[in-house]
């Protein structure tokens, strides 16, 4: 999996592409935990390009949500790819990523 | 009775790296068994078959190693997926349905499972422990 960071002032973006599943979920933790050792208000996750998703991957961003809102950081799934989209139907995570089914249908692709 | 037909059998060692193999002998398996355009089944299946060798590489063969043997077969309209660990013993009845709007972190893969595919089946042989996982292509056919 390619991990690209960018860093806009509060805001950490982190756009993912590939494959994302239980062996890259300790690189993508490594990412994470950096970001949040800043002082930053928000981090954004793009996801447009993730052509597999399993739930150890969907766990981490689940674990982070949580430390996210405890912290006060707001995390963001800014675009997500039709893999993504696949696995955040079938488990109803969408609304508590911060997606709706709307923007999840609009930029499916 | 319905006709059977193997399609494909896949043995690899109990390492989570190994996942990569799996998702192209599922691709592999469903070839010219799926329209074309039925990229959602496909992946359905490869991600329903995906987590369960996730489970038994992390639950039956936690600190162990091991052999994972996947099978897949054609019965009628049915694909069926079978694999077979000899680690240690799951109960899936023991895994609640996640909770998602309270953050819940892990339980996802068992419910994905039962979401994607049409029957899930755990059960303890005499040489092991056995998955089976069926989706109907009736659908895509």
């Amino acid at each position: 999996m390619h991990i690209a960071v960018t860093t806009e002032e509060a805001r950490v973006i982190l756009e993912l592409r590939g494959r994302f599943d239980a062996c890259e979920v300790d690189e993508v933790r490594a990412h994470i935990d950096a970001a949040l050792e800043s002082d930053i208000d928000e981090l954004v996750f793009r996801m447009a390009d993730v052509s597999f998703i399993d739930s150890k991957a969907l766990a981490l961003l689940v674990r982070y949500q949580n430390v996210c809102r405890d912290t006060g950081v707001k995390l963001t799934v800014s675009s997500v790819s039709q893999a993504l989209t696949l696995i955040l139907e079938l488990t109803k995570l969408d609304r508590f990523l911060g997606l709706t089914g709307d923007s999840m249908l609009a930029e499916a692709g | 009775m319905r006709r059977r037909t193997p399609l494909s059998r896949l043995d690899v060692q109990s390492d989570l790296r190994a996942s990569r193999h799996v998702g192209v002998w599922v691709r592999e398996a469903l070839s010219g068994h799926l329209a074309v355009a039925d990229w959602r089944m496909r992946a359905q299946m490869e991600l329903a078959v995906h987590e369960a060798w996730t489970n038994i590489v992390e639950h039956a063969y936690r600190d162990l190693a091991g052999t994972v043997t996947v099978t897949a077969c054609r019965v009628g309209h049915d694909v069926v997926f079978q694999l077979f660990d000899t680690g240690r013993q799951f109960d899936p009845r023991d895994v609640p349905d996640p909770v998602p709007e309270a953050g819940q972190v892990g339980g996802y893969g068992l419910s994905i499972m039962r979401s994607v595919m049409d029957r899930i089946t755990y059960d303890q042989t005499r040489d092991g422990n056995r998955w089976r996982l069926v989706k109907s292509l009736a659908s895509s056919v």
